[in-house]
This record gives structure tokens, sequence and C-alpha cells, in this order.
């Protein structure tokens, strides 16, 4: 039973074309004790492949799959789960999330809708996002938790495909991103970066102090111990990054990470994780085996 | 417009506006340099021509997209009595400010800047922010209360945006200059030669809502969180 209501689940509209609208709805659950996720509905390029318990514990990992390889212009992603309360499970990707050139003006979405129950514990560990030169792209991660809820989320962006011939970093011509957790229907972080202008899309090299990769780690839980932004970033501070920081404010810890090279960006995320997984979900973090 | 807002300054709203943005109306926004000082202390701002990039960045790229829509939100909401759309607008300029000082920053601003208005200009409508506040889960940000007190001053909603603009160009500049240090001259051509960008941020901000509120300017968080453990620090944030 969860605290908060059970969510309804999305329902596929008709009027989609089939391989360009995938959806995914799950629900984990306590059963045979462990948590155990179930899909309800989904619908191609998801797939639906099952879960893993890496950890060899209670806790599932499910490897996301978008069999389409990334999104054309117009394609939408909707992932939609939430956790019954007492749960915990491991969401991430198998693959980074493309978005192609949109010659045509419209827009590809990848929405994301995650709810956590009372007690429960979920880790969203996603891939990045690279938005390829053109692509107009409108990404959305909602996360919604209870008080007593435990979270560990990231959020990578790209600037674009950075080796891919003289690089084109920061070709896109527009990107929405908007990474919200909310408490009890409150918001407690929003890192939304609205870029649709060309100044702004200009601007962005510079504001991110020339690197081509940024992160943002959000964790939320109760028993974090004193001083630990700074074992955050006391861990970050041996790798090649551009810049980084981590702050505190109760509850909710936040990483900010700016760098290069995309696997010194993956490098940090894992490091921040070894960092906080200990003390939300009571134990260290993991390679995550993605075949 | 409030009787008492009338008796301000002679009725002069402009005045009044003037009033609360200047560095001696008791807001302790010279104590803020939003992560700016990390930078100094690293040495990666250390002259005016630095100093004025990323200032006016700051503006374009985080206050105009930001705090600068709460306040012309903030001052719609004000007019309609909507004291319940003011609370969520206040949430979402906590959330969207990612380290601890920059949101304390806000909200030790807002809280002086309230209690400065209440006790100069004793408005009805800080009368009613007041007991919004009065809430212990509620702390107000500074774009919210200047929105809500240039609304009480019976100003115009563009007043209100650009004086919030101006004013926060003008303490960042000065705060900058003391800790660089530049000179006097240099922090007020950095001021001086905004008004165009000034103008054109000010209709960047009241022509987004609230769904396309944000801040591009990721580094300045980065360096907002990493002042929380600088060695020496002159500044609050």
């Amino acid at each position: 039973m969860m605290g908060n209501a059970v969510r309804q689940v999305v329902r596929p509209d008709p009027a989609w074309t089939v391989g360009n609208h995938a959806l995914m709805n799950l629900r984990a659950v306590r059963r045979n004790g462990r948590t155990e996720i179930d899909p309800s509905n989904w619908r191609i390029p998801y797939q639906w492949q099952g879960t893993h318990y890496q950890d060899h514990d209670d806790q599932p990992f499910l490897l996301l799959i978008n069999s389409g390889g990334g999104f054309v212009e117009g394609d939408v992603a909707e992932l939609h789960a939430s956790l019954d309360a007492d749960t915990r499970a491991l969401i991430t990707t198998t693959a980074a999330s493309k978005f192609y050139k949109c010659l045509d003006g419209r827009t590809s979405r990848e929405l994301v809708d995650l709810s956590v129950g009372p007690g429960a514990m979920l880790e969203y560990y996603p891939d990045e996002s690279i938005p390829f030169a053109r692509s107009r792209v409108d990404r959305r991660t909602h996360i919604s938790l209870e008080a007593t809820s435990s979270l560990f989320a990231t959020d990578m962006v790209s600037a674009g495909r950075i080796h891919f011939g003289s690089g084109e970093a920061f070709g896109f011509d527009a990107l929405r991103s908007e990474f919200m957790v909310s408490v009890d229907g409150r918001a407690l972080v929003c890192d939304r970066l609205i870029a649709d202008s060309t100044d702004e899309v200009e601007a962005l090299r510079d504001l991110w102090e020339g690197a081509n990769h940024m992160a943002t780690v959000v964790s939320f839980a109760s028993a974090f111990p004193a001083e630990i932004e700074a074992s955050l970033e006391h861990a970050l501070s041996g790798l090649p990054l551009r810049t980084f920081g981590a702050s505190r404010m109760d509850n909710l810890v936040v990483c900010r990470i700016l760098a290069d090279e995309c696997w010194a960006c993956h490098e940090a995320i894992q490091a921040a994780w070894s960092v906080l997984r200990p003390h939300f979900a009571g134990k260290p973090a993991r390679p995550i085996r993605k075949c | 417009m409030t009787g008492a807002a009338n008796l301000s300054n002679g009725g002069n709203n402009l005045l009044s506006l003037l009033q609360i943005t200047n560095s001696a109306f008791p807001t302790g926004a010279f104590t803020h340099s939003y992560g700016f000082e990390t930078w100094i202390d690293g040495r990666v701002v250390d002259d005016a021509a630095e100093a004025r990039k990323r200032c006016r960045q700051w503006l374009r790229f985080g206050v105009a997209t930001g705090d600068g829509v709460a306040v012309a939100i903030a001052f719609r909401k004000t007019l309609y009595d909507d004291m319940r759309g003011l609370a969520a607008l206040n949430d979402l300029v906590d959330a969207l400010k990612l380290s601890r000082e920059t949101r304390e920053a806000s909200k030790q601003t807002g809280a002086a800047l309230l209690s400065a208005c209440h006790d100069v200009f004793d408005l009805p409508e800080t009368d009613r922010l007041s007991c919004l506040a009065d809430d212990e889960s509620v702390r107000l940000h500074h774009a919210v209360v200047y929105g809500v007190v240039a609304a009480g001053l019976g100003s115009t909603e563009g007043e209100a945006v650009e004086t919030f603009l101006w004013g926060g160009l003008s303490n960042l500049a000065s705060v900058i200059g003391r800790l660089v240090p530049l000179g006097q001259v240099d922090v007020q051509r950095i001021v001086a030669t905004s008004a165009p960008l000034i103008e054109a941020c000010a209709e960047i901000a009241r022509s987004r809502d609230e769904a396309d509120m944000c801040s591009l300017f990721a580094s300045l968080d980065a360096a907002s969180m990493r002042h929380e453990r600088l060695p020496t620090r002159l500044c609050i944030s």
C-alpha cells in the first residue's frame, strides 16, 4: 500500500505513431521478501527485459532500454514509475539519450515521471543526454518524494557530439532540460536549463566554464552525516573536472559537476554515489553491469 | 496604490524604488557575492574586464531568467492579492537556487527588505506578506518581497523589474570592486554601461512565466557551493 496515491497508468494515445512515441509504466512493489518491478504496459521503442539484483539483495536494478537508438525529430519517450512504500529500486539506462537534428523545427521529448512512496528508496542513475547539432530537445525529469523517502538521482547533459568530426559542441537549436525533485508536493530542487535563443546557446560554453558536460547529483535522505558536502568535494577533487561543488541543505545534498570529457563526468557521478550511498542505502556503491 | 504609499517620498514612486535599491537601505545585500568571491579567491576574476563580463552574464543568464521573472510575477500576484500564488512562487524561487548560500542569501535579504519596508513604508501589502512569513516553513525570497513592495509602493511592473535588476548589478559590482579590488570608477563603469542590457533583461524577465524560470550559470552554482568551504571569506555568500 503506498502512502501516496497510486498513480494512474498512462495509456497510449491512439493518435501516437508506432515507433515514434515510447511509453513505459512501472510499479515497484514489495513481494517475495524483496522489491519487484511490474511493467503494467509499455510501447516500443521502450523494451522490457526484466530486472537484475546486482547487489544480491532485495533491490532490483532496471536497465531501461530504448531500442530506437535515439530520438529522431519529433520522437517522444515517456517513463512513468511509482515505488510503493518501503520498496527500493535502481533505474538506469543502457545508453545515452541521443537527440538527432530537427530540421523541420519539431521538438523531441523525453519525459520521466517518478514517484517514491514513504520509506521507499530510489536510485535514478541514467546515462547522459546528447543533443546533436540542429536538434530541438525538451527533456523533463520529475521525481516526487515523501518526507520519509530516500533518493539518489543524477542528470547529465552533454554539449553535443564532442569528438565527432571536428566536434559539434553547443550546436543544438534549442534545449530545455528540467530536473525537478519535490517532497510532499513542494518543490525542493528545480534545475532548469532553457536555451532556445542563439545568444543563450552560444553563452553556455562560457557559463559552463568551457566544459562540455554538465551533471547534477541530488540526494535526499534523513541520515547524512555532518560535513558530507566536504567529503563529496574531497572525493571529486582528484578528478580531471573543469569545476565542481557540493552543498547541503538539511536532508538535501546537491552536487554540480562540469567536465571536459564524458568519462570524467561519469567518474565524478560514480564518486559522488560512492560517498553518498552508504548513508542513504546502507551499502557501498558498485560498478553497474549494463550488459 | 495605498494611502501609505502615497505619503512615501511625497508620493513619488520612483524615489521610493531608488530608496529601497540604495545600498544604504538595510537589506544586507552588500554582504553577498553569490559565489563570485570563490572566483576572485582563485584569481578567475582579477580585473575590471573579467568582472564586467561575468556581472553581465550573471544578470542576463541568471537574474533575468530567474529572480527577475519572480519580481514581475510577484508584482502581478500582489495586484490580485494572490497570497497562495506568492507562496508557490516563493517555493519555486527556493528550488531554483541549488546552493545553500545562494538560498540563504536570498532569504536573508528578503527578510531584511520585508522588515525594513514594514517599518519605513507601512504598506498593507507587506503586512499581508508578513502573515505568510509567520508560517515557520516559509522564508521569503528577496525577489518575491521586492515585487510585492514595488506593487505596494505603486510603481509600474517595468519600473519594479528594471530597478531590481539595476540594484542587483550595482550591489554585486560594488562587492566585487571591494574584493578584487577594483577602482571605484571601474565599478561605476560596469553599472553605467549596462543600461541597455538591463532594459533587455527586463523585457526577458517580464515575458516569461513560472514554467520558464531558470538559471544557465552552472559554473556559478559550483562556485557558490565551494564558497562554503573557502578558508578566508569576506562575504556571507
